[in-house]
């Protein structure tokens, strides 16, 4: 008998214990989620593949930000690009003797610089802003090419 | 009281009330630091200078096959920079797009090939509006 009034003592006292921490801090029921997720996968090119075809096989690394998406590789200089771009760098040449770029030089590169060849293109741009910016090339005229 | 401390008065307070009245107000005239490789000017500001060599832009050219950026400034002591790109990147034409008559414009370059890196434009009502009337000594275009 006693031990019955035990086991009911310890039932109530249970009872009571998960009443006070289900008032004060009540579980609310786990509500019915539904997720969709969209799962991209991107193919890894093979590291040594990587590796093989050197660092600007990667488009898009901070170092080509500047520079226009990866194109294929141009085609080598025809006679009349190279021909162009031999004038195009005795323009800018000439200027840089002078030490002063003009209206007339604008037009004479203008000229020349829609037939060269894209690496002609740079390598005569590279040689202008170069003069300017060691301040070797006085800017009479605001560069129009 | 004097009349003439009257007059002061009035003329401190107008300055006073001036200046409250008045949003933040900024002109950036061209500078150009060919050491740390960077050019910058408001063009409102470089445009009212009364240095007539003074100026900074930006200028895009192409055809069918090719275009190039040619970004150009020159302060009031006639220092020169500039910066190019042949066939620039989306990043730079975002940006260059944004560009207005009043911007402050800012280009950064890479040494040895003086290749653009960074293009800022920054539109807003702290940079100096141009001004209609042109500055005495500056070249009209």
């Amino acid at each position: 008998m006693k031990a019955r009034w035990t086991l009911v003592a310890a039932l109530g006292g249970a009872a009571a214990v998960y009443a006070a921490l289900g008032a004060s801090d009540p579980v609310a029921p786990a509500p019915v989620v539904s997720e969709h997720r969209t799962v991209v996968v991107r193919e890894a090119a093979p590291p040594a593949a990587m590796f093989a075809a050197g660092p600007g096989a990667i488009a898009g690394t901070p170092t080509d930000r500047g520079a226009a998406p990866a194109t294929p590789e141009p085609e080598p200089p025809t006679a009349e690009q190279a021909a162009a771009a031999d004038v195009a760098m005795s323009v800018v040449d000439a200027a840089i003797g002078a030490g002063r770029w003009t209206d007339d030089d604008n037009v004479r590169l203008a000229t020349q610089m829609h037939q060269l060849h894209v690496e002609d293109r740079d390598s005569v741009m590279q040689v202008w802003a170069t003069a300017v910016n060691e301040q070797r090339l006085k800017i009479e005229a605001p560069p129009a090419f | 009281m004097k009349k003439s401390s009257v007059v002061g008065l009035v003329l401190l307070g107008s300055i006073f009330a001036g200046t409250a009245l008045a949003g933040v107000r900024e002109s950036r005239r061209v500078t150009v630091n060919i050491t740390a490789r960077r050019a910058e000017g408001s063009i409102g500001s470089t445009r009212n200078s009364s240095q007539a060599t003074e100026y900074i832009q930006c200028t895009m050219s192409g055809d069918a096959n090719y275009n190039s950026l040619v970004c150009l400034a020159v302060d009031p002591d006639g220092r020169t920079a500039t910066c190019y790109l042949t066939n620039p990147s989306p990043y730079f034409l975002n940006t260059l797009n944004t560009l207005q008559g009043d911007s402050m414009l800012a280009f950064l370059w890479e040494y040895p090939s003086n290749k653009c890196t960074g293009m800022i434009v920054s539109n807003g009502s702290r940079w100096e509006p141009k001004v209609l009337a042109p500055a005495s000594g500056a070249v009209v275009f």
